[in-house]
């Protein structure tokens, strides 16, 4: 067993500390745990990758400067490999991917072909040969491609002889760019790798679909797979636990759409959408069937949750950003609680009528979304109309929406220092703080543990309760798929 | 005689040990010493701030003892003309440039094209025109208003100084202010809060430029602070020179950069290189050269801390 | 493209257009294009002063009285002839003639702004090489995290204390010479050019070009200030994502200067630095394009650099010395022509620059 005992602090505060922190060597270790508790610092730290200088590290006891020159470190980074999450910042942008693709010890490698045409399932030459001669940009190549370019670093590290016994790969957030599709041909690539020769593997992740990808189609590998789960115990305190795969199957299995409160026909929509729209030269339009060709208006009515489903980087969150005023479309019509919108509207519409009136909107990643320098009692200054009489007011809304007591403390505390889920819980909060008309939900487990899945479920089917309409974009089709009755699905497709 | 030596070498033993006990006192104070060193060393930024307060005492210190009353007298005043400049300079530079960067935010986002881009181009233009040429251009017209007697008191030629100087380096301090609001307008902080229905303004003053950007602001203001000395030393200095040869001298305030001007403490400075090739006379640089070498100290001094401060600020909170 | 051309071009001739204006109404007025009327010679060839009152009441009266009606036509003959002897005034004045012998030919100073320009071009040139070099440097010792001077000096001491052996003192004088260094280049970086010039002006001779140069490099601060910058970039940069990806490729990651396996001399003062097979490589071609998006700013820096040290040690012949020259004495059409030229110096620099990043970002596929 690879045993750790970690603390990373900063200059300011703890950042994480475990007293065992454990990977067992030749097995596959699915990690999950909330965004934010530490899984990538740890995984860095034992990887021998953070920098002695700017953290204060100790790792098993001793200095983190005298681990990274250790032999075992030495040799793990020589054998090993470590596919980052954020495949946007991991690339170099001066670069081809190509010459990224080939350099260091992954030049003398030549099976480059074979692994890109296995994770891309498309012929080599004419999908992706031009790919390869391109910088990688902030939107081209999309997420999913250069997060595909990583993993195929990865595989042709793998393919390299190894001069260790145990080899370690760490995969953080392989699929987070990455819709079930690739997800999956991913999951069958690693391990059929594993399969021709075990090596150890950390896969760090937050999609609890994917027990269900194993234990359906590899389960033959489940005997190899440890599934842990890192959680907080006290400030950065943290401990691995095993988690129970049985628990989010068995939890899903549970779950029943959740039922409108008004019968849709019998009220005038909050959002409709005509059936198509034109934005970068492309047209989309909505379908009710995944392979259906009939385009239809999308329909979002009060105390409804209509999910809105399309595969990676289709353009679900352009749509959102476009109905909440925020990109200009070529093309586009739509009302919004009786009032008109297209493509010629100004967004000083929208700025005096919708926003934080008629419209919120919960972007994907709660970090961006909020201002991590401010604290919690000014997450919810500005807000139009809301207004607590005192700080108890405010702390009690907080209160019923975290299901949980909290101190009065919690007001004062910043942001950035709060866990994932409390700060998904938050950006959850300040929208629905708002009571408007329509709600659009922008990936809301992102991130998230089970439990703060769950709970932020729950305050969802809460909201929808007190009258508004919720339009939901998700990759995350496992859970949304049987929270969402089908007939509010939507398929979000391009023409052509 | 066997007892007298026997004495000298009890002596001799009782001196060794002294001095053995003696060294090793020293080291463990130098040891003491090193592990403060190392301790001061976490918060770079305040010991430099220090060693700069600290610094300036003692040559203040020295120049009580070695220089005379009336040059003494005209370098504190020198000094503190300098440094009420260049804090005017910083508090009109941030006024400007925050009113600036708003302006061009409101104004792009509602479209007022004309308006953001008479102010891009007013920008351009300043950026356009050397600083040093702008501020000289600018003690040109404070000249002819003192002559036209519009100006009358030293407080006001300083306030007119310090306007000048500041019109010619604002434009940096919006380009930070800019770039900071831009970073957050690229990231999802910005259109999660304004569909919030949280008010441009609120989010930009507030929650982008003081709640995230105070630290950056503060750090540009001391580069701006440092840059304020840095170009009234040069221009006032550029001035002296010209004014005193050839045309009758406006009187303008004592400033670092004149009071260098001036032919004592050319004449001081001209030493420095008499003494690097005739060392011997080094030691006069500290007695009898003490005007001159005092200003060039204080400049060069100032602006190696304000320098050694930002660049631990920057690392410290890593801006 | 045509974008940054238009921008540029605009922006040139608006300027341009505003500082011909300037120069056309501040240009010194030709007293052979303002003949005064023949009247007003007449007057003038009498000798009259007219702002004796009695010879002005006596004109007045004599107008009043011969032209009757016609008595105002006199009356502005009177004040032309007040004029005009003002103007002759003013000409044989001191101070105009001064002003006069004072005004240097066009073609002159375009002479002296080629010389400007090249010396501009040399200084750009040698910064541009000196910021990478100084600025990777300190990045590099960075990298080691070398315990501050003051450190290093107190434990020299303290061994030399407990055991004063030839290599404990030599250490000590190393750690002791190694700060005076350090104090004495800072001294030079920071110094204004007039300061560090008149320091040295017994011995040199401070108004040669390649003291300008040279100057224009090191002093000012701009090496210093520009070194950390672009050290900063580096810094930043290291701390990206794909840096991190470069290591776990195993690229070289040893930050040593002169090791094998870390960085060699070569290559740190190398003309077009390469460090190829080593992560910095990565963050040094990042940190590169950024310190280019940069070179602007840094571009009016060196000129006010240069200004500066042509105006404060009073080198004759110099561009930046005759505009102060022509500023004191109120040529300010000169002035203004000068302004002009350094003005289309800067523009030419900033058109320059951003029609390198557009060629760029075009190969990178941002355009």
């Amino acid at each position: 067993m690879m045993r750790y005992r970690l603390d990373i602090r900063s200059a300011e505060h703890a950042l994480v500390s475990i007293d065992d922190f454990h990977l067992a060597p030749q097995k596959i270790t699915v990690l999950f745990g909330e965004s934010g508790i530490g899984k990538t610092l740890i995984s860095q730290a034992v990887f021998g990758l953070l920098d002695a200088h700017e953290l204060e590290i100790s790792i098993n006891d001793q200095s983190y400067e005298s681990y990274v020159r250790s032999q075992t470190v030495r040799r793990m980074q020589a054998d090993g490999f470590f596919v980052f999450q954020e495949p946007s910042t991991h690339l170099n942008p001066l670069m081809t991917l190509d010459e990224q693709l080939n350099e260091g010890r992954l030049a003398k490698i030549g099976a480059q072909e074979e692994i890109l045409q296995a994770l891309w399932r498309q012929p080599f030459e004419t999908h992706i040969r031009p790919l390869l001669k391109v910088y990688p940009k902030p939107f081209r190549p999309s997420g999913g491609e250069k997060q595909r370019i990583l993993l195929a670093m990865a595989f042709k590290k793998w393919a390299l002889p190894a001069k260790g016994k145990d080899r370690l790969f760490i995969f953080d957030e392989p699929t987070g760019s990455l819709d079930n599709y690739y997800r999956n041909i991913f999951l069958q690539e690693l391990l059929k790798r594993y399969e021709q020769q075990p090596f150890t593997v950390l896969l760090i992740t937050h999609d609890y679909s994917m027990i269900s990808e194993f234990e359906q189609k590899h389960a033959r590998f489940l005997p190899h797979i440890d599934f842990k789960e890192l959680r907080r115990l006290d400030g950065a305190k943290t401990q691995l636990f095993d988690f129970k795969p049985g628990n989010y199957t068995d939890w899903l299995k549970r779950q029943r759409p959740i039922q409108s409160a008004a019968e849709a026909s019998d009220t005038v929509p909050v959002l409709q959408v005509a059936p198509t729209f034109k934005i970068f030269g492309k047209t989309f339009y909505f379908s009710k069937h995944p392979k259906g060709n009939r385009a239809e208006p999308l329909l979002v009515h009060r105390q409804e949750l209509v999910y809105l489903k399309a595969p990676s980087g289709m353009g679900k969150t352009t749509l959102a950003k476009i109905l909440a005023g925020l990109q200009k479309p070529e093309s586009v019509r739509f009302e919004l609680s009786g009032l008109s919108f297209d493509e010629t509207t100004e967004q000083k519409v929208w700025r005096k009528y919708v926003w934080g009136k008629k419209l919120a909107m919960v972007f994907q990643h709660a970090d961006e979304a909020l201002n991590l320098q401010a604290n919690v009692r000014d997450v919810f200054k500005g807000l139009p109309g809301v207004n607590f009489k005192d700080a108890g007011e405010l702390l009690q809304a907080i209160q019923e929406m975290f299901d949980q007591p909290l101190s009065p403390f919690f007001l004062n505390q910043k942001v950035a220092y709060l866990s994932g889920g409390q700060k998904q819980r938050l950006n959850l909060l300040r929208a629905l703080l708002l009571h408007p008309d329509l709600i659009i939900l922008d990936e809301p487990l992102n991130g998230l543990d089970f439990e703060s899945i769950r709970k932020v479920l729950e305050i969802i089917r809460r909201k929808m309760a007190a009258g508004s309409g919720v339009l939901l974009i998700s990759h995350n089709e496992e859970i949304f798929d049987r929270l969402v009755g089908r007939e509010n699905w939507y398929y979000l497709r391009a023409e052509g | 005689m066997k007892f007298l030596l026997k004495q000298i070498q009890r002596h001799d033993a009782q001196l060794k040990a002294l001095w053995q006990n003696g060294r090793r006192r020293a080291a463990q104070v130098l040891s003491a010493a090193e592990r403060q060193t190392e301790r001061w060393a976490h918060f770079p930024a305040r010991v430099y701030f220090l060693a700069w307060a600290g610094g300036l005492f003692l040559l203040w210190l020295w120049d009580f003892f070695f220089l005379n009353a009336p040059e003494r007298h005209l370098l504190e005043i020198a000094f503190v003309h300098s440094l009420l400049i260049a804090g005017l300079v910083v508090v009109l530079s941030f006024v400007w440039a925050w009113l600036t960067a708003y302006l061009i935010e409101f104004f792009s986002d509602r479209q007022k094209d004309v308006a953001a881009g008479l102010l891009h181009f007013a920008l351009n233009l300043i950026r356009s025109l050397p600083q040093i040429v702008g501020v000289l251009l600018g003690y040109v017209w404070i000249t002819y208003r003192i002559q036209t007697g519009h100006i009358r008191s030293g407080l006001g030629i300083m306030l007119w100084m310090s306007v000048f100087l500041s019109l010619f380096i604002f434009p940096e301090v919006v380009a930070l202010l800019r770039e900071r609001i831009a970073y957050f307008r690229q990231s999802d902080f910005f259109n999660a809060m304004r569909v919030s229905g949280i008010s441009d303004a609120r989010i930009i003053n507030y929650d982008i430029l003081w709640k995230n950007s105070r630290r950056h602001i503060l750090n540009k203001m001391i580069a701006v602070f440092s840059s304020a000395i840095f170009l009234q030393c040069s221009v006032d200095f550029i001035v002296s020179v010209g004014l005193s040869t050839r045309v009758s001298a406006v009187n303008l305030p004592t400033t670092l950069g004149s009071l260098l001007a001036n032919i004592d403490s050319k004449q001081d400075i001209l030493a420095i290189g008499y003494s690097l090739t005739h060392p011997g006379y080094l030691p006069n640089l500290f007695f009898l050269h003490l005007q001159g070498i005092s200003v060039a100290l204080v400049i060069v001094f100032t602006l190696f801390s304000l320098y050694k401060i930002t660049n631990a600020l920057a690392e410290r909170f890593r801006l | 493209m045509k974008k940054i051309h238009r921008e540029h071009l605009s922006s040139t001739l608006f300027v341009s257009l505003i500082l011909f204006g300037l120069f056309w109404a501040t240009r010194p007025q030709k007293s052979s294009q303002h003949l005064p009327a023949k009247e007003v010679q007449n007057l003038s060839a009498l000798e009259l002063d007219p702002n004796d009152p009695f010879q002005n009441r006596l004109f007045k009266d004599m107008a009043a009285t011969f032209a009757g009606a016609d008595s105002t036509r006199f009356l502005t003959y009177w004040q032309q002839l007040k004029q005009l002897q003002k103007a002759q005034a003013q000409l044989t004045s001191t101070q105009y003639r001064q002003k006069i012998s004072n005004r240097i030919s066009v073609g002159a100073l375009f002479g002296m702004y080629w010389n400007f320009i090249w010396i501009y071009l040399l200084v750009i040139a040698f910064t541009y090489y000196g910021v990478q070099t100084l600025g990777t440097f300190l990045f590099l010792r960075y990298k080691q995290h070398p315990p501050p001077d003051a450190v290093k000096i107190l434990t020299a001491a303290r061994r030399a204390l407990l055991n004063s052996n030839k290599k404990n003192l030599l250490t000590l004088g190393r750690a002791c010479g190694v700060a005076v260094l350090k104090i004495f280049v800072y001294f030079i970086l920071f110094a204004p050019a007039y300061v560090l010039a008149y320091s040295i002006k017994s011995d040199f001779d401070t108004e040669s070009t390649l003291f300008m140069i040279l100057l224009g490099i090191v002093s000012n601060g701009v090496l210093i200030t520009y070194a950390n910058k672009f050290y900063h970039f580096l810094l930043n940069e290291s701390r990206k994502g794909y840096v991190r990806t470069a290591v776990v490729k195993n690229l070289k990651n040893d930050f040593r200067l002169g090791r094998r396996s870390g960085i060699s001399w070569r290559a740190l003062f190398g003309l077009r630095k390469n460090f190829r097979g080593h992560v910095l490589q990565h963050i040094f071609m990042n940190a590169r394009f950024q310190y280019l998006a940069t070179f602007k700013e840094q571009a009016a820096f060196i000129i006010t650099g240069l200004i500066i040290i042509e105006m404060a040690l009073n080198i004759h012949g110099h561009l930046s010395y005759e505009l102060l020259q022509q500023l004191l004495y109120r040529n300010y059409d000169l002035a203004v022509l000068i302004i002009w030229g350094i003005f289309l110096l800067v523009k030419a620099t900033e058109w320059a620059t951003d029609v390198l990043l557009y060629r760029i970002k075009k190969r990178l596929g941002y355009q």
